[in-house]
């Protein structure tokens, strides 16, 4: 009897380590893992975004994005209103160097997007071109700093800070990770004068071929005093891109990309 | 005014006939009544007077047939009351019940609590409206008819009670200390209206009471003391 | 003064307390109201959605993701070939939001392909042909857009024209945006996919004889599922969520109303005790007492169940005109579903009478003269 007990009680021991090891992930390893979700080849995701500052707006999006271990190229198109459409942005970074990019305002302005004007507003919206192009998950230092209930889920919340090869507008993010979808609920960025600049809150989920993605977000921005919701309706993995969808002049066309093999 | 003269002019039918009767409450410890024996006949004015607790209340309980005895025989015009009778019907249409705190109900409406006895004997609401009117103003109330209790007077309450008594023109009138809640005036004219009630419509009126003054008034007077018949006076009973 | 004047003054008598049991009943009964009408509404528009369509089974991979993935277009000659399939049409659907609405169903059929006929013109026209940049609005989604015909709508980058709007005879389809099968494909670089296939089978066909069919076509096509269109709701999670929960919180709401009920009439008894003891001094019969008591709950039933209705449609009707919730919800709030909730009050009101009428019958009349 004495025996069996025991036998049960290492059983357990051995499956609540396993288990541990399992939920309990390092920071390098969660934010790798999370990097690797992010950086998942060609997609294009259209999304509705409503701005709430003095006045409501709305805007239809959509996104090409081509991200990959070597690189991100990011295009934001503006397709309605009418008398904003084909307004686009092209942004792109590779590992180790600052993202740069374009701006193109029908009928042919263009103008470039240099590193230190990363902190401006994505087509007056609550977030900034930094905020798009950059992938905190791949920074240098990563850390748990705790856990927290965000929408009666238990989250781990990573702290990640730009490493000396970085350039970023915020000093530190951190992002509230729902460890067993692999989302983040919540993420907040502060300045290095360690200010709250951003606040982005999932505020829905969903599952997209067992993968879990936040589909609405709410962005706020204390010092504005304004915020933007973004409501994801489709996405699509696994488009075709050319590299020409990626240049300023591939930004002055509005086309939707042809469905490739899914 | 003179009692014995009616108690003359009524053939001697006998109405109720008790035998031995006896009623205990709390499994025996309460001894309400111990034995009584008694025959009342139909037209008479009886008075049952005796100190509280005498049993004068049980009595007049088991003659309006709302308790029944624990033992020995109550008839009503030679039928057994626990047997012969149905209970509900007979208090519906052989007795009028008066109570000393009135007991109208406050929801409804002088007339409308006169109408309440009618609806187990009266299918027609215009009949029942009527006659309780007519009720009404034979107790002197034709100007109260749609007051609410709680806006009449202790006087007018007792009179709209004791036309709720009359509705449905029973053989007896059964008085429990009708004068009890009442100021001297008001007791004197409804003791005033019972009378003419038993000697106009040849009702027999049994009253308890525990005034002697207001005993006197009958042509027969029971005297109760713990549970049990004393005494037992007819004739001329006014000092 | 008549017996039901009776039962009427005993509510009366205390307003605030059968006022508010009232309140209690009728909260309940709002409950089923909503939650009963919302769910059925549900369901009978999707029926309704099919039946007017003439759909006996759905062809699609519903469940797998936001909205249904996209399969090859070819899967439809398949589907056609299945024996007892008499028609298909091939449909592209998505589910999002168009200019600034909230999210909404945009459907486009295959040029003169059944899902098109019964779509009644309320005004403008059909598109011309399936290449025509245009597209109709049913009903609702119209008002959703605020759009007339002739205004333009922009679907992902194109901008097309609205020609006409329509009433589909169903939720579903006035809710939607509806176009070409081809200008969609365009629009959204879909060539060649399609992602829903609506599919007839012979006329009369009985439910099990459409499951046949069913199997038959799952068989040839792994890609998506087939499902009778009556199954295609059921064996929506969602809708049986709905259902479950609409139907535990109205069996909730309605205990809650016996035991508020109940509690009220003992209460009435009790306090009662008196008046019935003298009622039953004058003659009246013990029937008669449980009469009145039984009356009294269930006019109380009555009265909430009418009242709870009233607010019930009123809730609804509130709920309804949210934005974000306009057009997806139509509610079945039919007479029946009202006889139904007002018979279901009265019951209440009678079930919980029964006790305290039980009670009051066992007082004795001899305590009238007590007091």
């Amino acid at each position: 009897m004495k025996n069996r007990l025991s036998t049960a009680f290492a059983c357990a021991c051995v499956a609540s380590f396993s288990l541990a090891d399992d939920t309990a992930m390092s920071a390098s390893q969660l934010a790798a893992r999370l990097n690797a979700l992010q950086q998942d080849g060609n997609s294009h995701v259209r999304l509705k975004m409503e701005i709430h500052a003095a006045a409501r707006e709305s805007l239809q999006l959509q996104i090409k994005q081509r991200r990959t271990s070597s690189g991100t190229d990011i295009v934001y198109q503006i397709l309605w209103p009418k008398e904003r459409a084909g307004e686009s942005v092209l942004l792109r970074k590779s590992p180790g160097d600052a993202a740069r990019g374009t701006l193109f305002v029908p009928p042919n302005t263009l103008r470039a997007i240099e590193p230190a004007q990363l902190k401006e507003p994505l087509f007056g919206s609550d977030l900034c071109y930094a905020d798009v192009i950059d992938n905190f998950f791949a920074w240098d230092q990563q850390a748990i700093v705790g856990s927290e209930v965000v929408d009666r889920t238990t989250c781990q919340i990573l702290e990640s800070r730009p490493g000396r090869g970085e350039r970023s507008p915020y000093a530190v993010v951190r992002s509230w990770i729902d460890t067993r979808r692999l989302v983040p609920l919540r993420i907040e960025k502060y300045s290095s004068a360690g200010k709250l600049m951003r606040r982005i809150e999932t505020t829905r989920v969903v599952s997209d071929d067992g993968r879990h993605l936040p589909a609405n977000l709410t962005v706020t921005s204390p010092q504005r005093a304004s915020s933007t919701e973004i409501d994801g309706s489709r996405l699509r993995r696994g488009v075709a891109y050319t590299d020409r969808d990626f240049t300023p002049e591939g930004l002055k066309e509005l086309a939707t990309p042809r469905a490739g093999a899914d | 005014m003179n009692a014995a003269a009616s108690n003359a002019a009524t053939p001697q039918t006998c109405l109720f006939e008790a035998v031995g009767l006896q009623k205990e409450f709390d499994d025996g410890r309460v001894q309400a009544l111990r034995g009584v024996d008694l025959r009342i006949s139909e037209g008479e004015f009886v008075s049952i007077i005796g100190p509280s607790g005498c049993g004068k209340t049980t009595l007049l309980q088991m003659l309006g047939a709302l308790d029944h005895p624990s033992s020995g025989e109550l008839k009503y015009r030679g039928k057994s009351m626990l047997h012969g009778l149905d209970a509900a019907t007979y208090r519906a249409r052989e007795i009028g019940f008066i109570f000393q705190a009135f007991h109208l109900l406050p929801t409804f409406t002088a007339v409308e609590n006169v109408q309440l006895p009618m609806l187990e004997t009266t299918t027609k609401a215009s009949e029942r409206r009527e006659r309780a009117a007519s009720l009404l103003k034979s107790v002197g109330l034709e100007h109260r008819t749609d007051h609410f209790p709680a806006k009449l007077s202790g006087g007018e309450r007792q009179r709209v009670a004791i036309a709720r008594s009359l509705a449905n023109q029973p053989s007896v009138l059964l008085a429990d200390e009708p004068t009890g809640n009442l100021d001297s005036e008001n007791a004197v004219m409804i003791l005033e209206l019972l009378i003419r009630i038993h000697r106009e419509q040849k009702m027999t009126l049994i009253l308890v009471t525990h005034d002697l003054s207001i005993a006197r008034q009958a042509s027969r007077m029971i005297e109760m003391k713990d549970g049990r018949v004393i005494n037992d006076l007819r004739g001329a009973l006014r000092p | 003064m008549t017996f039901p004047t009776i039962i009427v003054r005993g509510l009366m008598r205390r307003p605030v307390r059968t006022g508010l049991t009232l309140f209690g009943i009728s909260i309940g009964i709002a409950a089923v109201v909503a939650l009963v009408g919302v769910s059925r509404g549900f369901e009978t528009s999707w029926n309704v959605g099919m039946r007017t369509r003439h759909i006996d089974i759905v062809v699609s991979t519903l469940g797998s993701g936001i909205t249904p993935k996209p399969f090859d277009a070819s899967v439809r000659d398949r589907v056609a070939a299945v024996p007892g399939v008499t028609d298909t049409c091939a449909l592209f659907v998505d589910f999002t939001s168009v200019e600034d609405s909230p999210m909404l169903i945009v459907s486009a059929r295959e040029w003169g392909g059944f899902s098109w006929n019964h779509l009644k013109i309320v005004s403008g026209r059909m598109p011309n042909d399936a290449t025509e940049p245009a597209v109709v609005l049913g009903r609702t989604a119209a008002e959703t857009l605020k759009k007339k015909v002739g205004d333009p709508i922009q679907i992902d980058i194109r901008e097309l024209k609205v020609v006409g709007i329509v009433d589909g005879g169903a939720l579903v389809e006035n809710g939607s945006v509806m176009l070409s099968l081809d200008l969609m494909q365009e629009i959204t670089g879909n060539e060649g996919r399609i992602n829903i296939i609506d599919v007839r089978v012979k006329p009369g066909s009985s439910e099990e004889e459409i499951q046949r069919v069913c199997e038959a076509i799952n068989r040839v096509v792994p890609e998506a599922k087939a499902m009778s269109a009556g199954e295609h709701i059921a064996s929506s999670e969602a809708y049986r969520f709905v259902q479950a929960m609409s139907w535990s919180t109205s069996l909730l709401a309605v205990i809650m109303g016996v035991l508020g009920v109940m509690n009220t009439m003992l209460m009435t008894v009790f306090e009662r005790k008196q008046e019935i003891c003298i009622l039953l001094a004058i003659g009246w019969r013990r029937r008669r007492i449980m009469l009145m008591i039984l009356g009294e709950s269930a006019l109380l039933g009555l009265l909430g169940g009418m009242v709870g209705v009233l607010i019930g449609v009123l809730g609804v009707k509130a709920i309804h005109g949210l934005p974000g919730i306009r057009g997806l919800l139509d509610p079945d709030l039919s007479p029946r579903l009202f006889v139904t909730s007002v018979t279901i009050s009265i019951g209440v009101g009678v079930l919980s009478g029964l006790y305290p009428a039980w009670r009051s019958s066992r007082l004795t009349p001899s305590l009238a003269l007590q007091g």
